[in-house]
């Protein structure tokens, strides 16, 4: 959470994250190069660089697309998502290496410019098995820099969070193409079965908690809340909630998160302005409200964040009549949410 | 995350639950057999029942084979071991002669296998010798004289 941009915002959780990142991916390098020189003498480093980095890149992808799902089944993962984008900027620079070595070493020769060699060399687009694979790597590596390089909030912010979201979507496509890449390129070439059963394991795993993430979130949307009377929605019963947690609620299309704090009452919406993190799955540090993915903040009561920050999510009108609960889904204009006042509970 | 991004998350994840599992299939079956060591050759070449010259190398033993009522001549060559070149020539060539092109294309041979080759009775006389010719480096490899 920044007034102002700089390159990267350290803290000391960041530089924990990023050695710990730094010190897996130097130590899998050497490993991977100093066992295949020990078991293979005729290796030559260039391939044995090209081989590693492609497989340290698809460990790492598949790290960074379990995560988020991780998070939505259980918040103990949480603390991997703080600097995924870290992640993702290591995963395309080791991939860079690896198409890098390869075009030089496969194309490097060529008598043509060796990107143009990578698109003519080989032209059987109607044949699975002699298929142009690296072309397929290519586009993912390229998908992975435009990710890489509008990872910083700056584009976040001047791209607005929704083009942003939609455009680092886009990693969904790179793993497709990265999946095809390996599936029409190593397997076609190496008899031993551990390569496509890792490839197969590997989408598995991730379609997988995918999948149940979504369904998890699919039914809290898909519950069902009683208008009553002036627009107000009966949510829960005043027990339910725990103090300084939140309980969210789909009402509508939106999400709004109720927090008891301090023995009142407040409903903001659910989605943090920075990334879209699930504000009701947060907790409350120093009287804000913290989102869990980023640490971005917001007071309670008018969902503004703290000065000297700008950002504000939507507040709601929440009363309680007999021991229950009741939220009125249309979100508090800037003037009413000052006005209004906590609701305590008695 | 708002609803629609969810909702799209979802749909993305569903279709590479079907497009990943169609491509891994696709791919696996259509891995290429690795091509077996056998006989470039035939199978109804058979070898002819009489050994009349043979003569054995580190490398090859070649035999020269006739029928019965010596009809028929056959030349084989078995090589026992790799050669160093994937593919070379046999050529029949007089006994003086040094120059490829005096010679006569006898067949072909890869750098493994078994082959026979159909041959004409002037094999019945001693005086010619075979050389194996690597035509890609345009050099001889060996020369044989029975």
């Amino acid at each position: 959470m920044g007034v102002s941009y700089s390159a990267v915002g350290w803290n000391r959780q960041k530089k924990i994250y990023d050695w710990l990142i730094f010190g897996f991916s130097a130590s899998y390098l050497v490993v991977f190069i100093l066992v295949t020189a020990a078991t293979n003498p005729g290796f030559t480093f260039e391939t044995a660089l090209i081989r590693s980095t492609a497989t340290l890149a698809a460990l790492l992808l598949h790290v960074i697309l379990s995560i988020g799902p991780l998070c939505r089944l259980n918040n103990f993962f949480l603390p991997l998502l703080y600097n995924r984008r870290h992640l993702g900027v290591t995963m395309f620079l080791i991939s860079a290496i690896h198409g890098g070595f390869s075009i030089f070493q496969f194309h490097g020769l060529s008598n043509v410019n060796p990107f143009v060699s990578l698109f003519t060399s080989n032209t059987a687009f109607g044949s699975v098995s002699q298929f142009p694979f690296q072309a397929l790597g290519f586009f993912a590596l390229s998908i992975l820099f435009l990710m890489a390089i509008t990872s910083h909030d700056f584009w976040l912010h001047h791209l607005t969070p929704k083009v942003w979201k939609t455009l680092h979507m886009l990693v969904y496509l790179a793993y497709l193409l990265i999946v095809m890449h390996v599936l029409l390129g190593v397997i076609q070439f190496e008899t031993h079965p551990v390569f496509i059963i890792l490839i197969s394991l590997g989408a598995c795993w991730l379609i997988t908690i995918h999948l149940l993430a979504g369904w998890k979130e699919i039914k809290i949307d898909n519950k069902k809340f009683a208008t009553e009377s002036n627009e107000l929605v009966y949510i829960a019963g005043i027990q339910e909630f725990e103090e300084s947690r939140a309980k969210i609620f789909c009402i509508g299309s939106e999400r709004i998160a109720v927090y008891l704090h301090q023995g009142k009452l407040y409903a903001i919406h659910n989605v943090c302005k920075h990334q879209g993190g699930p504000l009701g799955e947060g907790k409350i540090i120093d009287g804000c409200i913290t989102c869990p993915w980023h640490g971005y903040q917001y007071l309670p009561h008018n969902g503004q964040s703290p000065p000297p920050f700008k950002e504000k999510v939507s507040t709601y009108d929440i009363q309680i009549r007999e021991g229950k609960v009741y939220i009125n889904p249309v979100p508090l204009t800037a003037v009413e949410s000052e006005m209004q006042s906590d609701i305590v509970l008695t | 995350m708002i609803k629609p991004l969810r909702k799209r998350h979802f749909q993305a994840w569903s279709l590479l639950a079907l497009l990943i599992p169609v491509g891994i299939i696709a791919s696996y079956i259509s891995i290429r057999k690795p091509s077996s060591d056998k006989l470039l050759q035939p199978a109804t070449v058979k070898e002819l029942p009489f050994v009349f010259r043979e003569i054995e190398k580190d490398n090859y033993l070649i035999l020269i084979r006739r029928n019965e009522n010596a009809s028929q001549y056959q030349l084989q060559w078995i090589n026992k071991t790799v050669l160093t070149v994937p593919t070379a020539t046999i050529f029949k060539a007089p006994l003086h002669s040094t120059d490829i092109s005096e010679g006569e294309l006898i067949g072909r041979i890869e750098a493994r296998g078994n082959y026979q080759f159909a041959i004409d009775s002037s094999f019945n006389k001693g005086d010619f010798k075979l050389i194996v010719y690597d035509f890609i480096h345009k050099q001889i490899i060996d020369t044989i004289k029975f």
